[in-house]
C-alpha cells in the first residue's frame, strides 16, 4: 500500500508536470503528517534541532507531555517547508528514520528523499527579565518569527469557533509543554527583548508574523484586539530604523482600525482569512465570522485593506479541503476547486492574494473523524491559484516560501 | 568537449582554485526556454572537498530561479573556474537549497567579513559534482593536437616555418 503510495505522488507528478514533486510532498506531508523513528527522535535532541517540547496529541483530543522535543518544521532539499505535523493521530503517516548522519523520509518501506529540519533558533532557552521563556512567546520558521499575541479565541466563549479550529481549546496543553501555564495576554515589554533576542543571531528571521485568538471586545468590534496589536507592534518596532517586514492573521478591521495599525506601526502586510469561500459553508463552517463582523462586511474590509497596505500586501487565505467535508460540503471536488478559483480571482482582480493551505482533521475539533482532502484536488487547486495570481501580476512575498511555508502555490512562484 | 579525463572527484587543484577568492568563477544555468545564462559568482568554493556550495544574493536573480528549476526539474548547471593559466569546467547537479541553518550562516558571515556588516545573501546552493574537465588553454591545445595534428596552425608562425623565409 505504500509503495503505492510514493507511486501515486509519481503518477500525479507524471500527470501535472508543471508541478515541482517537491511540491507534491510537500502537499502530501501536510494531509498525512509524519513520524519520527526513536533514532531520528534521538538525533534532534540536541542544540541543532531540538524545537518545542513534544507533546502527544490522542485521538480524543487530550495530550500528553514526554520527556523528548519534536524538531521543527520539515525542510525538503528545495528549500520548501513543509509544517508537518508529527503528531500521533495520523491514520497513515510517513516515516523519518535517521542512518548516516542523514534523516531519511520513508513512506512504508520505500525511500522517498533526504530532509532536515528548521534549525532550533539561538534564542530559545532564553528568558525576559521577567522569566518567560521566549520559545513560549515565538517560535521560528526557517525565516519567519511567529509570535502569538493572545492565547484564546472568544469564539470559543459562545461555541461559535470554526468548525475545523482545534487552537487555544484550553491553555492546559500548554502546561506540561512549559511547567508554568501561559497567560493569555503577552507583555509587549517581553516581545520586545525577545525580538531583540532573536536579531542576534545572523541572518535568521526575515519577517514578523503575528498571529492570535479572535477577540471581538470593544465599543465597536475588535478594538481591544487593534489596541493590543498597536501596542505590540509599537513595542516590536523599537527594534528597527522604520517599517519592517511583518504581517499579521488577524479578523477583518474597520478601515479606521487599520489605518491607525499601518500608521502608528511598521507593520507592512495584513492578513485577514475567509477560510471558506462558499457563501452557504461559511456560515456552516465559521459561524463566529460570520457574526463578527459577517461575511459580506468581512470581504469588504479585505478589499478595503488594500487602499491602506497597497496591492499585493493584503492576503487572506482558505482552509483547502474543508469545504468538502460531510454532511453540508460539496460533493465534488470539481465544485470545490470552481469555488476557491472563482474566490481568488475575485480577489485577484482587487489587488488581495488568495491563498490556500491544506487542511489536516484534528480530533478535537467539530469535524472530528473526517477524511483530509485528496492530494489530487489540493495538487490542482495549487496549481490553479498560483496561475491565477500570475494573470494579475500578483507575488505572494509576505507568505512566500521562507516568509511562511504553509502555502504550495505560493511556493509555486520561486521561478517566476 | 567530451574528449578529455572526465571525474566526478574534485583533485585537489580544483579544491586549491575553488577556495581561491581571486579564481574567476561562473555559472552557467538553463532558462526556461533551455537557452543558457552564465553569471559570474565568487561565492563558488567547496567546504567538504566533495560537493560545490555557492550563496545567492538574489531571490530572483535568473541564476537562482534557474536553479530553483535545475532542482525541480533535474536541469544540470555548469560551472567554469580560472586563474592564471588553470582552467575547469565542472557538470553538476542540484543537490540542495538552504535558507537556514549552519551552512547558510557560514557563507552569510563569509560574505559579512568581506563585504561589511550589511551584506546579505537570499540562500545557499550545495552541489554534486557530476564531471570534472580540465580546459586550460594548454591542455586543450594538446589534446586536440594529438587528434587533429593540422588545425590551428597557420604555417606563417615562427614555431613552424624557417627563419629564412
Ligand atoms: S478564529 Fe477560528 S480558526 Fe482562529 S482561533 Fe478562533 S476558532 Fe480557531
Amino acid at each position: 500500500m505504500a509503495a503505492d503510495r510514493v507511486l501515486e505522488i509519481d503518477r500525479l507528478g507524471r500527470k501535472y508536470p508543471d508541478v515541482p514533486r517537491f511540491i507534491i510532498l510537500k502537499l502530501d506531508l501536510l494531509r498525512r503528517g509524519a513520524r519520527l523513528t526513536s533514532r531520528a527522535l534521538d538525533a534532534v535532541q540536541n542544540d541543532e534541532y531540538r524545537f518545542g517540547p513534544m507533546l502527544i496529541f490522542f485521538k480524543n483530543g487530550g495530550s500528553k507531555k514526554t520527556d523528548r522535543s519534536n524538531p521543527g518544521s520539515m525542510l525538503l532539499r528545495d528549500g520548501t517547508t513543509a509544517p508537518v505535523s508529527f503528531e500521533e493521530y495520523f491514520e497513515d503517516p510517513y516515516r523519518v528514520d535517521y542512518t548516516s548522519g542523514k534523516f531519511i523520509l520513508y513512506d512504508g518501506r520505500v525511500r522517498v528523499d533526504e530532509v532536515d529540519f528548521t534549525p532550533r533558533p539561538k534564542y530559545y532557552g532564553h528568558l525576559t527579565t521577567s522569566g518567560i521563556p521566549m520559545e513560549s512567546i515565538a517560535s521560528a520558521r526557517a525565516q519567519r518569527l511567529i509570535i502569538c499575541a493572545y492565547r484564546h479565541c472568544h469564539l470559543w466563549d459562545t461555541g461559535d469557533q470554526c468548525k475545523y479550529c482545534a487552537f487555544f481549546t484550553d491553555l492546559k496543553a500548554s502546561r506540561p509543554a512549559f511547567d508554568t501555564p501561559l497567560r493569555r495576554g503577552v507583555d509587549p515589554e517581553d516581545i520586545y527583548e525577545t525580538v531583540r533576542e532573536v536579531l542576534k543571531e545572523p541572518g535568521r528571521i526575515s519577517e514578523i508574523y503575528l498571529t492570535a485568538g479572535m477577540d471581538y471586545r470593544g465599543e465597536h468590534f475588535f478594538d481591544e484586539e487593534v489596541e493590543r496589536y498597536i501596542r505590540i507592534l509599537q513595542a516590536i518596532g523599537r527594534n528597527f530604523k522604520g517599517r519592517f517586514s511583518s504581517q499579521i492573521m488577524a479578523p477583518a478591521y474597520s478601515k479606521a482600525q487599520l489605518t491607525r495599525l499601518y500608521r502608528e506601526t511598521g507593520l507592512t502586510s495584513y492578513c485577514p482569512n475567509i477560510e471558506v469561500w462558499d457563501e452557504r459553508l461559511f456560515g456552516w463552517i465559521c459561524p463566529g465570522k460570520n457574526k463578527w463582523p459577517g461575511r459580506k462586511e468581512w470581504i469588504k474590509r479585505t478589499l478595503d485593506a488594500v487602499d491602506i497596505f497597497g496591492k499585493g500586501n493584503v492576503y487572506t487565505q482558505v482552509v483547502a479541503g474543508v469545504e468538502l467535508a460531510r454532511p453540508h460540503g460539496f460533493k465534488t471536488v470539481d465544485a470545490a476547486l470552481r469555488s476557491n478559483l472563482e474566490a481568488c480571482e475575485f480577489f485577484a482582480k482587487r489587488g488581495v492574494i488568495f491563498l490556500s493551505t491544506v487542511w489536516r482533521m484534528n480530533p478535537a475539533s467539530a469535524l472530528a473523524g473526517q477524511k483530509n482532502p485528496p492530494l489530487e484536488y489540493i495538487i490542482r487547486l495549487s496549481k490553479g491559484l498560483y496561475d491565477i495570481r500570475k494573470a494579475y501580476g500578483l507575488s505572494s512575498d509576505n507568505d512566500d516560501y521562507k516568509h511562511c511555508g504553509n502555502h504550495a502555490d505560493a511556493d509555486l512562484e520561486r521561478i517566476d | 568537449m567530451g574528449h578529455n579525463k572526465r571525474t566526478a572527484v574534485l583533485t585537489a587543484g580544483i579544491v586549491s582554485l575553488l577556495k581561491d577568492k581571486s579564481a574567476i568563477k561562473v555559472a552557467g544555468t538553463l532558462n526556461a526556454d533551455g537557452s543558457p545564462y552564465i553569471a559570474a559568482n565568487d561565492s563558488l568554493s567547496t567546504l567538504d572537498g566533495q560537493t560545490l556550495i555557492l550563496s545567492e544574493a538574489l531571490e530572483k536573480s535568473v541564476s537562482n530561479r534557474n536553479l530553483v528549476r535545475g532542482i525541480w526539474f533535474d536541469k544540470p548547471v555548469s560551472f567554469h573556474v580560472a586563474r592564471g593559466d588553470e582552467a575547469y569546467y565542472i557538470q553538476a547537479k542540484v543537490y540542495r537549497c538552504l535558507i537556514a541553518g549552519k551552512l547558510f550562516e557560514q557563507m552569510l558571515l563569509r560574505k559579512r567579513a568581506e563585504e561589511g556588516a550589511d551584506a546579505d545573501i537570499s540562500l545557499v546552493w550545495e552541489f554534486i559534482p557530476v564531471s570534472v574537465e580540465e580546459v586550460s588553454a594548454k591542455v586543450l591545445r594538446k589534446e586536440q593536437e594529438a587528434r587533429h595534428p593540422y588545425f590551428d596552425r597557420h604555417l606563417d608562425r615562427a614555431s613552424i616555418r624557417t627563419a629564412n623565409n
